[in-house]
């Protein structure tokens, strides 16, 4: 029998530590800095196996109080891939005793890429206090939202997800009313529990997805939550001062995305959705917040952790908020409905443990895109080496053609870790490719440094037909333009190389790399 | 720990709202209020639901808005909940017979 209802704050806290005493090995429980603001400690739960550097994914659930399911999501989630990668059984999601009617499998070898390939935290619970409240009052208080801050005027608490800074000063889509159910404090950060997850995102650099996961709606909502996107206008951004106070509904203000990362964030959106309907054909909308959502939404976790990389020298972080479960099509008779069932934030327990199935599988995906599929192919040369190619990549981001193969890698990530996955000797042959296209990068130091060769083009050129061979029409064309800019550096060396690439104008660009900047706050 | 706060919210109502036109749709949204759905009711005019308080029933209607009230807003069934022994039992026995499974 599956559990049957919703767990407390406590039996969340419990639940991890469950979870960190079964798998200790590849499990450490950690403790956020500050406890809510009724003093309740907060714990988040970390997953990797291994010690090489990697990239990370952050889940939080639970920001809004009464959506109930998405921590009890979260947990579940994280003790199935633990269980999965412990007893190398692939990681299975249906609603029925079967999955003849719709399923997702996920094999052992992608859960062990899942632990072995990414740094997963987990923080399931970000608002305990307001669950706290919502089930020892539920009859009344089902659908409280907020924390539990005494705003000190006789009103309660404030929307975590509208705590973050990106467009806070001006106060659209959020409220400056302590008793509004949307108010956004009376400062950015001002709440211990939105604190604790900048904190992650500052203390993890290598973290370069994050999925806030909200109910209700079916959605998979990417960035930017406050205002449309545009792709041509860079200066219509939410940095510049001279859009100050004219950002707000019915202005025309639109703000800019560069169109290669929205088309990212669509082609990861959709690979969330599918995974998501494989297992019982809900169809998840993916798109940002204006258009999808009844209300735009400012100031939320995704839309700050994106942020960072515009704003500081922070690495881009790929953020989405998932709405989980339906808009409230339980009960069609809309006076005869109970309101808590009516809407899709605490279903009947039933349904939830679907809502979490279909959802886990979406999770999934989403993780298993942020897998980076260099240092997947890479794993067998060593760390030390991949750091010197990053440290490459790095410099070669401040010329605009290196930044479009970055961008390009980045884009087809999900697609190329698929190829290389799924043949084994092809990835034996790039990690080879790699591991001497390495040897030119350090060794270009030397005082007779080696130049990019012949051989070593034809073999990248060899690997990259066999990649064609399997590729979509996108990825094919991104690499056959790639192998134009390849053999334009073919007998230099790694030097020259960049200084081939480089052109006026080049090197003020952000790195995809850390440092210590961040978003104004 | 238990937060002993009494219950202090005014009540709030389920309600319909009437926007003519988007101007008046984007009027309804930037108020902060609760809204959970909206709806083009027919060209050009919006139906939003939402979850709201008397006060800003009172406003919605000073300003002109249609704004059906359908009722308090209560649960009337309770949460289903469980204990951390019963969660942590159930799963690891449907984890088991996985691996009995296989």
């Amino acid at each position: 029998m599956p559990p049957a209802g919703y767990l407390s704050s406590a039996g969340i806290e419990l639940v991890i530590e469950f979870i960190n005493a079964l798998f200790p090995e590849f499990t450490d429980r950690f403790e956020l800095p500050e406890p809510s603001v009724k003093g309740e400690k907060i714990h988040g739960l970390r997953m990797r196996s291994g010690s090489d550097p990697r990239n990370g994914v952050l889940l939080i659930g639970g920001a809004h109080a009464r959506e109930l399911i998405n921590p009890d999501l979260l947990v579940y989630l994280a003790l199935r891939i633990g269980w999965s990668y412990k007893n190398n059984l692939e990681l299975r999601f249906q609603v029925g005793p079967s999955d003849w009617l719709g399923g997702k499998r996920y094999t052992e070898r992608e859960v062990e890429v899942l632990l072995e390939g990414l740094d997963i935290f987990i923080i399931p619970n970000v608002n305990p206090d307001g669950r706290t409240w919502v089930l020892d009052n539920y009859m009344t208080e089902w659908d409280w939202r907020k924390n539990r801050r005494d705003n000190q005027d006789g009103t309660f608490g404030v929307d975590l997800n509208r705590n973050y800074d990106v467009v806070f000063a001006e106060d659209i889509w959020s409220s400056d009313d302590p008793g509004s159910d949307l108010y956004h404090g009376p400062e950015p950060y001002s709440e211990p529990e939105t604190r604790n997850v900048r904190w992650v995102l500052r203390q993890f650099p290598n973290i370069v997805g994050l999925l806030d996961v909200h109910s209700y709606w079916e959605a998979v909502l990417h960035p930017w939550g406050h205002a449309y996107n545009q792709t041509t206008d860079e200066t219509m951004n939410f940095r510049n001062p001279a859009w100050d106070g004219r950002r707000g509904p019915g202005g025309g203000y639109r703000e800019y995305i560069p169109e290669i990362d929205l088309q990212t964030y669509v082609d990861r959106g959709q690979k969330v959705r599918g995974g998501i309907a494989a297992v019982r054909f809900h169809q998840y909308q993916v798109g940002q917040p204006p258009g999808t959502l009844p209300t735009p939404t400012a100031d939320t976790a995704r839309d700050y952790a994106y942020s960072r990389f515009f704003v500081g020298r922070n690495t881009k972080i790929w953020a989405y908020t998932i709405e989980t479960n339906q808009k409230g099509d339980f009960c069609p008779d809309d006076d005869d409905c109970p309101d808590n069932l009516r809407y899709g934030y605490s279903p009947r327990y039933s349904d939830a443990r679907d809502v979490m199935e279909e959802v886990s599988s979406g999770l999934v995906r989403f993780m298993l895109s942020m897998v980076c599929v260099v240092r997947e192919v890479g794993r067998g040369i060593g760390p030390g080496i991949l750091g010197e190619l990053a440290d490459f990549r790095d410099v070669m981001l401040r010329s605009r053609r290196g930044r479009g193969w970055a961008d390009l890698l980045e884009r087809h990530n999900d697609e190329l870790l698929g190829i290389v996955m799924g043949h084994p000797a092809l990835r034996k042959e790039a990690e080879a490719i790699l591991g001497d296209a390495a040897k030119v990068v350090i060794d270009g130091r030397r005082a007779r440094p080696p130049v990019i060769s012949a051989r070593l083009s034809e073999r990248i050129d060899g690997l990259a037909d066999r990649v064609e061979r399997r590729a979509s029409e996108e990825l094919r064309t991104a690499i056959q333009g790639l192998r134009r800019d390849l053999q334009s550096v073919v007998g230099m060396t790694a030097r020259e190389a960049i200084g081939e690439l480089l052109e006026p104008g080049d090197g003020s660009y952000p790195s995809t790399t850390n440092s210590d900047g961040d978003t104004a706050d | 720990m238990r937060d002993e706060t009494p219950p202090s919210r005014p009540n709030r109502y389920l309600v319909r709202i009437a926007a003519r036109d988007e101007e008046a749709l984007r009027t309804v949204l930037k108020r902060g209020l609760d809204i959970t759905s909206v709806e083009e009711a027919h060209a050009g005019a919006f139906r939003v639901r939402g979850i709201v308080t008397l006060e800003a029933i009172a406003q919605l209607a000073d300003d002109g808005f249609e704004v059906l009230v359908n009722g308090p807003v209560r649960a009337s069934s309770p949460v289903e909940t469980t204990t951390f022994e019963e969660w942590s039992a159930a799963m690891m026995a449907d984890l088991e017979a996985q691996l009995r499974e296989r």
